[in-house]
Parts: C-alpha cells; sequence; structure tokens
C-alpha cells in the first residue's frame, strides 16, 4: 500500500533521476579507486643493510653482501650474510616455508638459481631454528656464466599466518606475499 | 505400532551409513593389519601368486650373558610380474606369541648380516625388482631382539596389497655365540 | 504462548547458542595428543612405550665423532641433555621428545646434532629390550627450570598418547664440552 502517491510526473521524474546519478556515482568511484590502484602498485618496502625483514616464520637482519670466488675454477659466488632469529612458538625445520620462500636474487638479465641457506656456526646447510635463538646465517647464490659485476636486488618473502583457516579452523602458514626488497651493490669478498 | 516401525527403519539407516561411512577407513586400517595369518610349517609357502621360501635363519648371542640377540633371516621370492604388482611392497617382520612385533633393522646396522651369512653377502631388503617365475631372489633382514624371545618365534610375510592375509613361518634359529670385546 | 513467553524463549535460547558458540574449543586446542603424566620416579608409560627419565645436563659444546672426523657444536644458548632409558613394549618404535619450555615455547631435538651417536632421533627400540639414550635441546637457559619433557611416538598421530615428564627442579649443571661416545 503505497503512502505516497507517485502519479505526479514531476515526483517520478525526480526519483529516477535520483537513482541514476546514484548508480552513476557508485560506477565512477568503483572504477576510479581501481584506476588509482593500477597507477601506484603496492610495492614492498625497501630493506637496507642492517634493517630487519620479516620471512614469516621469522626475522632477519642482512649485514653484509660480497661477491666471493666459488669452489671451482672461475665460479663466483654472491654471500649475503645476516641474523636470522625464529619468532613462532616451536621449533622450525622449514623457516622460510614449504616449497619455496626463499629469497629471490635478480640482478640484469640474469636468473639465479635458488640460495642455499648456511649456518655460520657449523659451516654447514641450516636444519632447524629454535625459537628465541638468534643465528647468523649465510645465503649462497652461485653466479651463472656472464654476469657482470652490477647492483642486485633481493626479494624476501614471508607465508601468511593465520590461526583459524577457513577450512578446518587451524592454524596454518598459507600463500606467500613480498615483505621487502634489499637493493645493494655486493662488495669484494676475501 | 507405527513409531517401532520407523524407529526400526532409522536404526537400519543408521547402520547403513555407518558403514558407508566408515568403509573406505576400514579397508586402510585392512592394508596395515595382518587379520588372516596362515601358518606354513615348510619352507616355502605361497601367497596371491609370490612363493616365499625361508632359506637361512641364524642368530647370534654375546657370551657375556647380555640379553640382547640379533637374528638374521633369509627369504627368496619367485613369481609372476602380476603377482608382484597385487603386493606392492614386502614386510617381514617377526612376531612372538604375545602379539609382539620386531621390524628389520635398516642402515648401518645391517652390516652384521655379512657375518651372520653363509656366504657373507647382503643381499638387500625384501622388494620385488628381478622378482621372476623362473629365479628366486634373495633378499637378507637383520633384527634386534631380546635373547628370552628366540623361542617361539614366527616370521610373517605380507605385502600391502595382500593384507589382512600374510604368511607366518615358525623359526627355530640355530643360535651363535660371540665373545665379548 | 504469549508474546512475552515466545521473547524469553528466544532470548534465553539466544544467549544459550552464543555461549556454548563462543565457548567451543578450536581445532587449535582440541585436535591435542593426550597427556600421560608420569610418575614421582622419572618413569613414564605410554601406550607404546616405557621411558625412564634418568637425569639432565648441560653443556656449552658437544663434540663426538662422525665417520672418524671430530665434529663439535656450539651455541649461543645452552644444550640440554637428557638421558633416557626406554623399553619398547609391541612393536619396534622410533620416539620424538619434545621440551615444553617454560615460557610455553615447544623445542624439538637439535637437528645439528641428528649425526651424534646414541641420540633419539636415529634410535629404534625393539619390544622387551631397555636402551639408554640421549635427548638433546639447544634452549635459552630460563626454558629450563619449569619445562617439561614430552616423548611420543614418530609418525605422530595427533590423538596418540604424549608422556609428560617434569622438568628439573634447580638448574643442571653445566659441562663445559659434553662428549657423546657410541
Amino acid at each position: 500500500m503505497a503512502r505516497y502517491s507517485l502519479r505526479s510526473t514531476a515526483r517520478q521524474l525526480r526519483v529516477r533521476v535520483l537513482a541514476t546519478i546514484g548508480i552513476l556515482a557508485a560506477i565512477a568511484v568503483t572504477w576510479w579507486m581501481k584506476v588509482e590502484d593500477a597507477r601506484n602498485p603496492d610495492a614492498p618496502p625497501q630493506v637496507a643493510l642492517g634493517e630487519p625483514v620479516s620471512v614469516g616464520r621469522a626475522v632477519f637482519t642482512p649485514q653484509k653482501l660480497t661477491i666471493e670466488p666459488g669452489s671451482d675454477q672461475g665460479e663466483r659466488k654472491l654471500v649475503l650474510v645476516g641474523q636470522l632469529e625464529n619468532v613462532t612458538s616451536s621449533s622450525q625445520r622449514d623457516v622460510f616455508g614449504f616449497p619455496g620462500g626463499l629469497p629471490e636474487l635478480a640482478s640484469g638479465d640474469t636468473k639465479f638459481p635458488d640460495p642455499k641457506v648456511n649456518l655460520v656456526r657449523d659451516n654447514y646447510i641450516l636444519r632447524q631454528l629454535e625459537p628465541r635463538i638468534r643465528e647468523t646465517v649465510t645465503f649462497v647464490w652461485e653466479v651463472p656464466q656472464g654476469w657482470s659485476e652490477q647492483d642486485v636486488s633481493i626479494e624476501f618473502s614471508a607465508q601468511q599466518f593465520k590461526l583459524n583457516d577457513n577450512l578446518y579452523a587451524k592454524a596454518s602458514w598459507l600463500v606467500h606475499y613480498p615483505t621487502g626488497t634489499l637493493r645493494a651493490r655486493p662488495e669484494k669478498g676475501v | 505400532m507405527k513409531n517401532l516401525r520407523w524407529l526400526g527403519v532409522t536404526t537400519v539407516l543408521l547402520a547403513v551409513t555407518l558403514v558407508l561411512a566408515g568403509w573406505s577407513d576400514f579397508r586402510d586400517l585392512s592394508h596395515q593389519r595382518e587379520w588372516k595369518v596362515t601358518t606354513v610349517n615348510a619352507s616355502e609357502g605361497e601367497l596371491n601368486g609370490i612363493r616365499v621360501g625361508v632359506r637361512e635363519v641364524r642368530a647370534s648371542v654375546l657370551d657375556n650373558g647380555s640379553d640382547r640377540a640379533l637374528l638374521f633371516v633369509r627369504i627368496d621370492l619367485m613369481g609372476s610380474e602380476a603377482g608382484a604388482r597385487s603386493w606392492v611392497d614386502c614386510r617381514p617382520s617377526l612376531q612372538d606369541v604375545n602379539g609382539r612385533m620386531w621390524l628389520p633393522l635398516q642402515g648401518f646396522m645391517r652390516g652384521a648380516i655379512e657375518i651372520l651369512a653363509s656366504d657373507g653377502k647382503d643381499h638387500g631388503f625384501c622388494g620385488f625388482e628381478g622378482v621372476n617365475q623362473n629365479n628366486p631372489t634373495t633378499y637378507d633382514q637383520i633384527y634386534r631382539l631380546p635373547r628370552s624371545a628366540l623361542d617361539g618365534l614366527s616370521l610373517h610375510v605380507s605385502g600391502y596389497g595382500t593384507r589382512p592375509s600374510a604368511l607366518s613361518f615358525p623359526l627355530k634359529p640355530e643360535v651363535r655365540e660371540f665373545k665379548a670385546e | 504462548m504469549n508474546t512475552f513467553g515466545n521473547l524469553m524463549a528466544m532470548l534465553i535460547g539466544g544467549a544459550a547458542l552464543g555461549t556454548m558458540m563462543s565457548t567451543v574449543p578450536d581445532y587449535n586446542s582440541s585436535f591435542q595428543p593426550f597427556a600421560v603424566f608420569a610418575g614421582e620416579d622419572g618413569t613414564g608409560k605410554g601406550r607404546q612405550f616405557t621411558a625412564e627419565l634418568a637425569g639432565f645436563r648441560r653443556a656449552d659444546v658437544i663434540s663426538f665423532t662422525q665417520f672418524g672426523q671430530e665434529v663439535s657444536r656450539d651455541t649461543s644458548a645452552t644444550f640440554l641433555v637428557v638421558d633416557l632409558s626406554i623399553t619398547g613394549q609391541l612393536e619396534s618404535q622410533k620416539l620424538t621428545p619434545i621440551w615444553l619450555g617454560a615460557t610455553g615455547r615447544q623445542y624439538h631435538q637439535s637437528a645439528r646434532l641428528e649425526d651424534a651417536p646414541r641420540v633419539l632421533s636415529s634410535a629404534t627400540f625393539q619390544p622387551g629390550l631397555t636402551d639408554r639414550t640421549v635427548a638433546i635441546f639447544e634452549v635459552p637457559e630460563d626454558e629450563i627450570v619449569g619445562g617439561q619433557l614430552g616423548i611420543l611416538p614418530s609418525g605422530w598421530m595427533v590423538l596418540d598418547n604424549v608422556v609428560h615428564y617434569a622438568g628439573p627442579a634447580t638448574m643442571p649443571d653445566k659441562q663445559a664440552i659434553l662428549r657423546l661416545e657410541p
């Protein structure tokens, strides 16, 4: 039962014009937000040597990036030294998440392989990191042939943690998202 | 009377639901347990197309009265490829009358096989590469168990595909005493 | 029923439902292993093993021989060494120890010492045989007193038993270098 009679043409017209303006405004605002998002992508923050960056289950503070000769003749490796601290509540075997999650190095057009993570204390692969114990680790990238010395950028990513996930409402580590980029020029190592 | 009939129908449907929902879990459980064990009193027995023979059984104990013993068992397998595929894998184990189960040792502990075997060689853990119709393929295992359990042991052999059926061979090990260093 | 009665029934029902929904334990807290507590003498009996805790020690450096080479592991925190005597019950079994620290954090056995002799991670326990092993954790010092040891079967089913052993009442004695012999 209509309280107001819309029999008057002027009123009908007013209502319809207002509705159209509303719809057009919604479309325009949404389109504008999409354009703004595309123009300013969410870039991960810049990380400098000495600043901590989250890698999900741990926090890594890079200290020094050097280029060193490899074990064989003519081989070189890029070595990033830093402190790694497990910030979860239990010992972690896959500190960077599984699979993947290791920092990615990009420089020029060359594709670098995945780094090896070494525990400096043992001079061996990092197998497990205990909570509250900060360790010095190195990331070692094998330098492919034909790479000349130039700036490198290392991208760190973290896994998102959800206490109650959408499937079983249990704690799980989900997709990787970028947390920081380190741009530096490697120094000459021994 | 009508309510009772509906109650009966509900009970039947409940039982059917439980069976349907639990069927795959029951199947998984039956692939792990050896419920239908065939005792073989000879040295050879057949299961699912594979003939299993027990060739050597030798135990080693130390002369200082230690309660441990090592038991070496050599078996051989012979059969068709279809039989090998139906077994999937091979799991030999030692069991006693009380239901205790000993699984074979892996890794560097297998070095004792070379001392206890008649030909001094370790033919490898039970598997199905090389199993054929014509010649038996030999496999070795070694177990660590209490000396007191050496009587009343039987060797159970089964595969993922054969369980809940398994073969059981009663063992009478030849005991060899070694000097403790 | 009258309007008031209906309203009261709805409110009480809603309150009961809300209470139940907010107090239901979530997956993380309900899917935990069943805790079995060891006796005063340090002997605990799980479903698949019986273990006796012989003592606690601490060390700064642990050394052992691996493939003829001398290996030594040091740490910025401390190594907590737990001496255990374990008997298998029904089946050949591997076990996993977890140190439940005083702050509530869970420490697993140190993976740096996986190749050390007589370490729990490489031992298989046979029914009827009692073996002495060592479980080594790398923990900060304040996680030791007030912590507990939990032992559970490896290949861990979530709803299995974990046997809890009380931790040391006082800080265990520290050795500068602890040597592990096979």
